[in-house]
C-alpha cells in the first residue's frame, strides 16, 4: 500500500490510525523543516530515524523522542510505502500504536478536530476493556468513554460532560484519541429498512435488469 | 415500486457523471458555471440544485437517482432530499485527500439522520496517485455494514457492478 498527502487537512493521528487499523508494515516519512522517518511492522512502531545529534543507542529512547516530534507536526508532507522486508537490525522493538495515539491526541489543536463532527455517533469496540488496560488512560478519558453508548452524537456527549470536564475542546480531543486508537468506532447501524422485506421480486428484477442490460 | 437513491459526495467527486452514466433518460441537471477560483481549477460546472436520473427496472420498479450539490452550504438541499430515501451512494475522489476529508462530514450528516443502506464509491481509481481503498475506509471510519467499492463514474459496466452490490 502506498499513500501520500499533506498535514493539514490530515493529522498525524489520521495517518497512525490507518497504519494501526490495517496492520501495515512499511516506512512513513514526514517532510517539513526536517525529515522524520518511522518504520512500522504489522501496525506497530519499530524504528525511527533521528538526526545524528539526537540519535541514541537505545531504539526505545529514539522512538520516544520521535513521539515528541510527532506531537509538533502541524504542517508537513508525508509519504507511506508498504514494504515486505524490513531490516532486521533495525527491528528489535515493536511498540503498539494505541498508547502513542492517545498521548499525541492530548496535544491536538482545535483546527485538527474536523473528524469529530457534531453528528458523529461513536460506540465502544468489543475489546475496549482489554485495550484500555494496556494504556495509561486518564480519569477524564474514562469519563468520556463511559458516556458513549452507540446512540449519542458528539454534540450530545459534549453537552452532557461540559460542566463536569469544563472544556468542550478537551472532550473532543479525547474522542479523537479514543477513535484513532481503536477504543471506539463509528456506531454500527441497525437498519430500519430491510430491502429484502420491501419486495423480493422487484429486487430480483433489478438484478436481472442490470445483469442483462 | 419507486426506489429513491441519493447520490452524494463532495464537489468534484463525480456525482453528475455517475447519474449521466446510468440514467436511461437525459438526466435533469442543475449546473452553473463555477466562479470560485479553487472550484474552477477542478471543473467548469457545479450542481446548484440537484441532479435527477431514472432507471426503469421492470413494469413495477423504477430507480430514481437524486444527485446532491457537493458544497456544505447546500446542506438544506441535502435535508430536503432525505424523505423516503432507500439508499445512499457516497462518492469520493480517490485522488484528492480534501475530497475524502469533506466526504466524512457528508457521511456523518446523512448517517445521523437516516438508517438505510450506504455504499461508498471510491471514484477515479483509474488515475495515478489514488488513495488505497483500505486507507479511505479507515479515514471515514466506516462500520462493517458499509461497503466501499472502487469505481470509475464514466464506466457503465463499473456503475452496473456497483448497483448489483448495493442491491444484494
Amino acid at each position: 500500500m502506498e499513500f501520500e498527502g499533506t498535514i493539514p487537512p490530515l493529522t498525524v493521528l489520521d495517518i497512525l490510525q490507518i497504519i494501526r487499523e490495517n496492520k501495515l508494515t512499511g516506512e512513513l516519512t514526514f517532510y517539513n523543516s526536517q525529515k522524520l522517518t518511522l518504520i512500522f511492522n504489522k501496525g506497530k512502531i519499530t524504528y525511527s530515524s533521528l538526526s545524528e545529534e539526537e540519535k541514541n543507542i537505545d531504539p526505545i529512547v529514539n522512538i520516544k523522542k520521535s513521539i515528541q516530534l510527532l506531537k509538533l507536526i502541524k504542517n508537513a508532507k508525508f509519504y507511506f510505502k508498504s514494504s515486505k522486508d524490513l531490516d532486521n537490525n533495525r527491528n528489535s522493538v515493536n511498540l503498539p500504536l494505541e498508547s502513542i495515539i492517545i498521548e499525541i491526541s492530548r496535544n491536538i489543536e482545535l483546527r485538527e478536530l474536523t473528524k469529530i463532527s457534531d453528528e458523529f455517533i461513536p460506540e465502544k469496540t468489543k475489546n475496549y476493556k482489554k485495550m484500555i488496560s494496556n494504556i495509561n488512560i486518564t480519569l477524564d478519558e474514562i469519563k468520556v468513554l463511559n458516556i458513549i453508548n452507540g446512540k449519542r452524537t458528539v454534540k450530545e456527549i459534549t453537552e452532557l460532560l461540559k460542566h463536569d470536564l469544563n472544556d468542550e475542546l478537551k472532550i473532543r480531543k479525547i474522542l479523537y484519541g479514543l477513535l484513532a486508537s481503536g477504543i471506539i468506532k463509528r456506531a454500527e447501524r441497525k437498519l430500519k429498512i430491510d430491502l429484502k422485506s420491501i419486495a423480493i421480486d422487484p429486487i430480483k428484477g433489478i438484478i436481472r435488469r442490470l445483469k442483462g442490460s | 415500486m419507486k426506489v429513491k437513491i441519493i447520490v452524494t459526495g463532495p464537489f468534484g467527486a463525480g456525482k453528475t457523471q455517475f447519474i449521466r452514466t446510468i440514467s436511461e433518460i437525459d438526466p435533469v441537471l442543475t449546473e452553473q458555471k463555477t466562479k470560485n477560483k479553487e472550484e474552477s481549477q477542478k471543473k467548469d460546472f457545479k450542481t446548484v440544485g440537484m441532479d435527477f436520473g431514472k432507471v426503469t427496472i421492470d413494469n413495477d420498479t423504477v430507480l430514481y437517482l437524486f444527485g446532491t450539490p457537493g458544497q456544505d452550504r447546500f446542506s438544506l438541499t441535502w435535508e430536503s432530499l432525505i424523505k423516503g430515501v432507500l439508499g445512499i451512494v457516497l462518492l469520493v475522489d480517490s485522488t484528492d485527500i480534501n475530497s475524502i476529508v469533506k466526504a466524512r462530514s457528508i457521511l456523518d450528516f446523512f448517517y445521523s439522520r437516516v438508517k438505510i443502506p450506504y455504499i461508498v464509491a471510491a471514484n477515479k481509481q483509474d488515475l495515478l496517485k489514488t488513495w488505497p481503498i483500505e486507507a479511505i475506509k479507515s479515514y471515514l471510519d466506516l462500520d462493517e455494514n458499509v461497503k466501499i467499492l472502487p469505481r470509475v463514474a464514466k464506466d457503465k459496466e463499473s456503475v452496473k457492478r456497483y448497483y448489483l452490490n448495493f442491491l444484494r
